[in-house]
């Protein structure tokens, strides 16, 4: 597809991807998600590829506002992915564009998901958070700059898918499968540290017989290290699972939960 | 209790936080420690605000909006508990205990704001469609825009309420805290974070590689290492098993490009 790179130059480029990261969930509804935005974002790149063509890109617009939901900062490739096809001004070019985006949306979501919103954000997260409570920002600093790294990196990629087309994504796409892979993994051992270190729940209960006191706790502890953190984040785990059961209920539930176990002394 | 300005930075800076996170994302990571610091920032104590701001990020981890979803907010829920916290003069355990009593029903009530936001998204789109279909290019960006006035503002909402109609009411009500309910509050913010993580292994793969928290679970509680030395640790792990899947994937192309050759 070296054949398009003539019709976008890379300040056209710029100018896309600049509207795209304003305003790439602007408008986000129920049935189309993200598809207004993207539509906004896209129309100059449009209308330089269509010159003043204002039926043909309405007609156009009709596919591109239909439903659409990714991870945002893989939407840049997407979206250029889309732009690179649109260039050829092929008589299907649209239909095949918006094939694509259906098609990579779902897999290119459960990437972004694994390694931009949940591995890297936990890891920078708790840096970051134990490092504040000691009343230090680099925790922070680190956090964002590692943020910002990533974001650029997508930034600078666009371009490249633009000037490759759709190869660039396909020829990579064994690759990121086995990556999601191992970014889970690596995403389960955090998460397993963190009940461990992160979550604070001690059992308090204690008896005594004659002159020995025996706490619950400790007992526990020496069974199991970090038992209550154990116990609770399981059971937080299988209550999530109960049908319609949603995370906002559940911050409810373990808040009341919670006090009325601190208040009666059970854990501490 | 709160100056006007204050009020009116803190609810711009809730409005401008609602709309980066869903679209310029610069501020992505450990962002509730940025709220802390922000709010903090405004109300004149930088080390309160970090302190909370750090509790609340604690809390939040593994939580995200994946696919759309609505999740608790803890941006909304840092910057209530530091202005609170802040303006009644409290500082370490106590504007913990403040913070997580205001703050984290504030995030939960993030859920509802960002559902209805969403909602309001609906009649925003047909106009902006409607408008794309009479070729009013100018008209269909108005109306794509035009969507973050409600939806920053109903986020915003509950700062600005809390700030001003409400403030007297949280005073009294933080005031009046019994011993039990600080007791419990205690043992909340040690227990939130576990939600957060258990929503993050309903979205990672448990039955396939879910014995992979035993690992980490044994290096942090029995060997007493930090999430980065787990996180390092973990990286050397899963670049090697990275290798080792991608040298198979090449060696099983090869197996079938050999297997053609031979039925030629």
């Amino acid at each position: 597809m070296s054949e398009t790179n003539a019709v976008l130059t890379k300040k056209d480029l710029t100018r896309t991807l600049t509207r795209y990261v304003l305003g790439r969930q602007v408008c986000f509804n129920y049935e189309t998600m993200q598809s207004g935005g993207w539509v906004w974002a896209m129309h100059p790149a449009m209308k330089k590829i269509y010159g003043d063509d204002d039926k043909l890109l309405s007609e156009k617009y009709k596919s591109y506002f239909k439903f659409f939901n990714t991870h945002p900062w893989f939407g840049n490739l997407i979206m250029m992915a889309c732009l690179a096809v649109e260039s050829t001004r092929d008589e299907h070019a649209t239909e095949t564009a918006v094939d694509i985006r259906t098609g990579l949306m779902g897999p290119l979501a459960g990437l972004g998901d694994a390694i931009i919103w949940i591995l890297l954000p936990t890891v920078m997260g708790a840096i970051a958070g134990y490092q504040a409570m000691q009343g230090s920002i680099f925790g922070w600093v680190l956090a964002e700059a590692v943020g910002v790294a990533m974001w650029l990196v997508f930034w600078r990629l666009a371009y490249t898918v633009y000037d490759q087309g759709l190869s660039f994504i396909t020829s990579k796409s064994s690759s990121l499968k086995n990556l999601t892979d191992v970014c889970s993994i690596l995403g389960l051992m955090v998460v397993g540290a963190m009940v461990a270190s992160t979550v604070h729940v001690n059992i308090s209960l204690s008896w005594t017989v004659g002159e020995l006191t025996q706490s619950l706790g400790d007992l526990l502890n020496m069974i199991l290290p970090a038992f209550g953190n154990v116990l609770f984040t399981a059971l937080i785990y299988w209550g999530l699972g109960i049908k319609k059961m949603s995370s906002g209920k559940m911050v409810w539930i373990v808040l009341v939960v919670s006090i009325l176990l601190g208040a009666f002394g059970i854990c501490s | 209790m709160f100056t006007p300005l204050q009020i009116i930075l803190m609810t711009l800076l809730v409005a401008f936080l609602t709309w980066q996170k869903y679209n310029l994302q610069i501020i992505a990571y450990a962002a509730v420690v940025f709220v802390g610091l922000a709010s903090g920032l405004i109300m004149g104590d930088v080390k309160t605000g970090l302190l909370i701001g750090g509790e609340m990020c604690l809390m939040s981890l593994g939580i995200g909006g994946y696919g759309g979803s609505s999740v608790p907010d803890y941006n909304m829920g840092a910057a209530a508990g530091t202005v609170f916290a802040i303006a009644m003069g409290q500082t370490g355990t106590t504007a913990l205990a403040t913070a997580v009593a205001i703050g984290v029903p504030v995030a939960a009530l993030g859920v509802q704001m960002d559902v209805i936001g969403k909602m309001t998204g609906s009649f925003f789109i047909h106009k902006a469609m409607a408008c794309s279909d009479k070729q009013d290019w100018k008209g269909m960006g108005r109306w794509v825009w035009l969507s973050q006035v409600p939806f920053t503002l109903l986020c915003a909402l509950p700062i600005l309420l809390l700030m001003t109609v409400g403030s007297t009411y949280v005073e009294s009500m933080v005031n009046n805290f019994p011993v039990w309910l600080s007791a419990g509050l205690n043992v909340a913010s040690g227990m939130l974070p576990a939600l957060g993580f258990a929503i993050l292994l309903k979205y990672l793969p448990m039955k396939k590689y879910g014995y992979f928290l035993l690992f980490g679970f044994v290096l942090a509680a029995y060997l007493n290492l930090s999430i980065l030395a787990v996180a390092l640790l973990g990286t050397v792990f899963c670049v090697f098993i990275f290798q080792l899947k991608e040298e198979n994937a090449k060696l099983a192309l090869a197996a079938t490009a050999g297997g053609d050759n031979e039925d030629e």
